[in-house]
């Protein structure tokens, strides 16, 4: 008999709520990895809106229950089968949203893994192959920018939103960042000056001071980068130079993106949109998605790309850290998924 | 209409000419005015004499009077920015036209609603004389929309399929005709109104694969297959539901906004889709062009579709430049049919 391990995983049997339909239950995984495959103990892996969006139903890549939940994450391997090109020890991910990730052990085909520098803090290891490849592609895939021109984005206190602050940086763009009011804007506007932003203002200030603003900047962006929708599309579209592109990549406000005909049609604007699943399984892009993981990996080894803030939660209390996801008011949760990782975030 | 006055001691005569002139911004029946002004008959070394046949009343040329249109001419202006005129006589250094050559404007704000006029030899393009004064007073800017928003954005292949709303606007119309000549499926919208079945066989007779109201369109469950472009002229909720038609890869390219919304797209279709959304606009497609072959190449096309009649004639109210106060009015009031000042 094949001898197995135990391990706790968080599945949904059906679509549904996903406070009710996600279980914690536990799991047989094969102890031993055949060839070609490694035996992953997964560390850390985040709840992020495209999970809700999953255990729903509502996700454009549909996979049949019952599903073990999570989207990215960063694991450590125990086992190695043989052949592998991996040891024992190695932090790895895996860019794929159909792994399951919310589970302590899993089997893991030896290709489908990407080795990380086990030097990268957990936390920005757990969060590295979504966000920080979006904000990649948008900043090098649709504009061609060179240093000192701008980029406005809205939605900058996103895990997207402070990669593009922090690739801005590195790459010698200025990064004008919106943000919604809230009663603590002052520490926001100074963690996001931390990271790197040039210029932050809440969606009123910049909609009274944008005139002004807009004439003591060397030059218009040339780049729109939207997260929202709404009216907020058409604040941050509306101010882009002649032939400036918007790319959106996701809609926060659950509103249509909105943008003036006048944008369009006089100012000859572009708008695009970019999933980066759908952009990286694309073949014409396979080369380019490996150059972006590498580059990606790279600034993050040298503390260029840090960590969003995130609440370190255990998978029993998963419930609670859904919730709280879902009504979107609390930083991203980040499931801690074997203790032993606590000590090094 | 033309008075020639003789002036002594002077080779250059003064000739006597009418023109709709606006000083001011404002509304436009009230700021335009009729004005007699004499103008020299001996076009300078790089000038042309034109005596303008025909020019329409755009909605652009309406906006442009009330200040809020891109293009800006210097004040005082004459109004109209389309039409077409015949070439008098030439300058010793023109090359680009000669006398007897119909031309249009080359671009936009030259001032079309005038008898004559002396014109730089770069303000003019010339036209195929043969053209049907129906056709050649509406050449410079709706023809030629439908034709590059077609050409310029996605590769079409014959059996694709192009959706749009305002199907009944003069660029809709266009665009049924040209993807009728193309091999290309139209799916037309258009708003509900008493007499739908009158609009859907007149746009039909045209080559509308389908015609469907705008209610239709919001209600439908069913996807026109390879859709690949979308042309919106309302914005708002209609672009919404047009841009979800797109198939992967498919371009919405706005070139109005009639609803005066904005424009709006789904999240879905733009991310997991990659639909792109872009704008039209005529004037900086004439404005960005070095040479004349691109646009004479187009020319040729859409002359030789008009002529053979495989493009049908547009309707026209014919107006004197003295009725001008009703003619703007009933421009800005009434949209059945397009308002036309004859100018001979």
């Amino acid at each position: 008999m094949q001898k197995t391990i135990q391990s706790r995983a968080l599945i949904y049997h059906k679509f549904g709520d996903p406070r009710e339909v996600l279980e914690l239950q536990t799991i047989q995984v094969p102890a031993e990895p055949s060839k070609g495959e490694c035996l992953v103990q997964w560390l850390a892996s985040p709840i992020n809106p495209l999970d809700i969006n999953r255990v729903q139903g509502n996700y454009a890549l549909k996979t049949e229950p019952p599903v073990i939940g999570g989207s990215e994450g960063v694991g450590k391997i125990i086992k190695a089968g043989s052949g592998s090109r991996f040891k024992v020890g190695d932090h790895v991910t895996i860019f794929s949203a159909e792994t399951p990730f919310w589970t302590e052990y899993g089997i893991v085909d030896d290709e489908d893994l990407v080795q990380l520098d086990n030097r990268i803090p957990l936390d920005l290891a757990a969060t590295l192959m979504i966000n920080p490849p979006t904000a990649w592609i948008m900043l090098q895939k649709y504009v061609k920018l060179e240093k000192g021109d701008y980029v406005i984005q809205n939605s900058a206190n996103s895990g997207v939103g402070r990669s593009v602050i922090e690739l801005c940086k590195a790459f010698g763009y200025k990064s004008i960042n919106v943000v919604r009011s809230r009663p603590n804007i002052k520490e926001l506007k100074t963690d996001l000056w931390r990271i790197g932003a040039d210029h932050v203002f809440t969606e009123e200030e910049f909609k009274e001071t944008s005139k002004e603003f807009l004439k003591s900047i060397k030059s218009r962006p040339k780049l729109a980068l939207n997260g929202v929708g709404g009216k907020s599309s058409l604040q941050i579209s509306s101010v882009l130079e002649r032939g400036g592109t918007c790319v959106t990549y996701g809609g926060m406000s659950k509103k249509a993106h909105e943008f003036t005909t006048s944008a369009l049609v006089f100012n000859d604007i572009q708008v695009r949109g970019v999933a980066v699943g759908m952009w990286a399984r694309r073949e014409e892009n396979l080369d380019e998605w490996n150059f972006c993981v590498e580059q990606v990996h790279k600034l993050a080894v040298e503390g260029k790309l840090t960590s969003i803030p995130m609440e370190k939660v255990s998978l029993a209390d998963h419930k609670k850290a859904i919730q709280k996801s879902m009504e979107g008011k609390s930083i991203k949760q980040l499931f801690i998924i074997n203790s032993s990782a606590t000590s090094r975030l | 209409m033309l008075k020639i006055i003789n002036l002594r001691c002077s080779v250059q005569r003064a000739v006597h000419t009418r023109q709709l002139v606006y000083e001011g911004y404002g509304n436009p029946p009230e700021a335009i005015q009729l004005k007699s002004v004499n103008i020299g008959d001996k076009p300078a070394a790089d000038q042309v004499l034109v005596k303008w046949i025909a020019a329409p009343i755009n909605p652009a040329d309406l906006n442009q009077i009330q200040g809020v249109y891109p293009v800006k001419p210097t004040l005082p202006a004459v109004g109209g920015n389309e039409g077409f005129g015949k070439v008098i006589s030439v300058g010793s250094n023109v090359k680009s036209v000669k006398e007897g050559d119909h031309v249009i404007p080359n671009k936009s704000g030259l001032g079309t609603w005038r008898e004559l006029g002396l014109h730089s030899e770069a303000d003019v393009f010339s036209i195929d004389n043969a053209l049907p004064l129906e056709y050649a007073a509406v050449f410079q800017v709706n023809p030629p929309t439908a034709y590059r928003m077609l050409k310029d954005f996605i590769h079409l292949k014959k059996g694709d399929t192009v959706v749009q709303n305002g199907a009944n606007s003069a660029v809709g119309k266009q665009v049924i005709q040209i993807c009728r000549i193309l091999g290309i499926k139209s799916v037309n919208v258009v708003r509900n109104r008493e007499n739908l079945e009158d609009l859907v066989k007149e746009l039909k007779d045209l080559g509308a694969d389908d015609v469907i109201t705008q209610e239709e369109l919001y209600g439908r469950k069913k996807k026109f297959p390879g859709v690949k472009l979308a042309l919106n002229c309302v914005g708002g909720r209609s672009s919404l539901f047009l841009a979800s038609l797109l198939d992967h890869g498919g371009c919405m390219v706005t070139y109005g906004g009639m609803s005066k919304q904005p424009v709006d797209c789904p999240t879905g279709p733009l991310i997991f889709k990659d639909i792109s959304l872009r704008g039209f606009w005529m004037s900086r497609w004439y404005d960005v062009q070095k040479t004349p072959e691109k646009r004479q190449e187009m020319y040729k096309e859409l002359a030789e579709w008009m002529k053979s009649g495989e493009m049908k004639k547009q309707a026209f109210v014919n107006n004197r430049l003295e009725d001008h106060a009703r003619a703007i009015e009933d421009a800005q009031n009434k949209h059945d049919k397009k308002q036309l000042f004859l100018l001979d």
